[in-house]
């Protein structure tokens, strides 16, 4: 693949422009990483492609080799691979907290402690997910309680 | 890292429940004395020490305590239950096992009504005084976790 990288004053704003003779997931995949730092992620659902703003998702999980994005009222698929997200929102309120789970911490209404030092996190859409035990300590420490 | 359940940690566990146990014990043998000799067997040689039979049977105790503890204190076989019912079933099943081996070991006559309530009073007050506790606990490590989640959503904002 080759990359060029044309800096010019004549130029007014950043963009990026693929060439390429196909569509692969590669690029799509480059695309949702240059999304992401613009805060959007690239999610499809029902085979239409949606940009929705990083603030906006509750939680990211993946299952079965497949990522989902939760929203207040909606659930995406991504592109992405969850350490690929997690690698570019944990700057951005974002924490993991489980193997399988991303939290944005902006979303979270209310926290429990549970058994095994895990804890249970209310979603202000109502919806519960837990942090495991191996996560825990850098939610508290994330909040300052550590 | 997460800490990997084996058996190693069962005997710990195990061993540190013991502990404790044979203290207690041990601090109620040289206070009570000789009075319970020959009244409980637990105290059979009075003030000077616990017998191997006593010892046995603590281990035993110790041992149930701690496959208990794994059960009702832990998700992994309970996965979905609240501290406090995960601790309430806890005690209720050490109570029934308790008094199982009282009866099996004869650790005072069980035809003995004060006996009974002394240790009725003193099981019920441990139960009491443990959950307040646990309930305490958690309460306030809940208003932490919100308080620090409130201030931490007003640093982001």
């Amino acid at each position: 693949m080759k990359v060029e990288i044309d800096i010019d004053e004549k130029y007014t704003d950043t963009g990026v422009v693929i060439h390429a003779p196909r569509l692969t997931q590669d690029i799509e995949k480059m695309v949702a990483m240059m999304r992401m730092l613009n805060m959007q992620i690239a999610v499809t659902k029902n085979d239409e492609t949606f940009l929705i703003e990083t603030d906006k998702i509750l939680y990211i999980e993946a299952i079965d080799r497949k990522t989902f994005v939760y929203t207040q009222d909606d659930m995406y698929e991504s592109q992405l691979k969850l350490y690929e997200i997690e690698q570019e929102l944990l700057e951005h309120d974002f924490l993991r907290i489980s193997k399988q789970g991303i939290v944005n911490l902006k979303m979270i209404k209310s926290l429990k402690a549970e058994i095994n030092r895990k804890i249970r996190v209310t979603l202000k859409n109502g919806e519960q997910i837990l942090v495991s035990r191996m996560y825990s300590d850098e939610l508290r420490r994330k909040l300052g309680l550590k | 890292m997460e800490e990997k359940k084996s058996i190693f940690g069962f005997i710990r566990q195990t061993f540190a429940t013991y502990g404790i146990m044979v203290t207690i014990f041990m601090i109620f043998s040289i206070l009570v004395g000789d009075i319970p000799e020959g009244f409980s067997s637990l105290f059979i040689l009075g003030r000077k020490g616990l017998s191997l039979a006593t010892l046995s049977e603590l281990l035993l105790l110790a041992v149930i305590i701690t496959v208990l503890q794994n059960v009702f204190l832990t998700d992994i076989l309970i996965k979905n239950m609240s501290i406090i019912a995960r601790n309430i079933l806890f005690l209720v099943t050490v109570l029934v096992v308790i008094i199982t081996m009282i009866f099996v070991f004869e650790w005072f006559p069980v035809n003995s009504l004060m006996s009974w309530s002394g240790f009725i009073i003193c099981y019920l007050i441990s139960m009491g005084i443990s959950i307040l506790v646990i309930r305490l606990r958690e309460n306030t490590e809940n208003k932490r976790m919100q308080k620090a989640l409130e201030k931490y959503n007003q640093r982001a904002s």
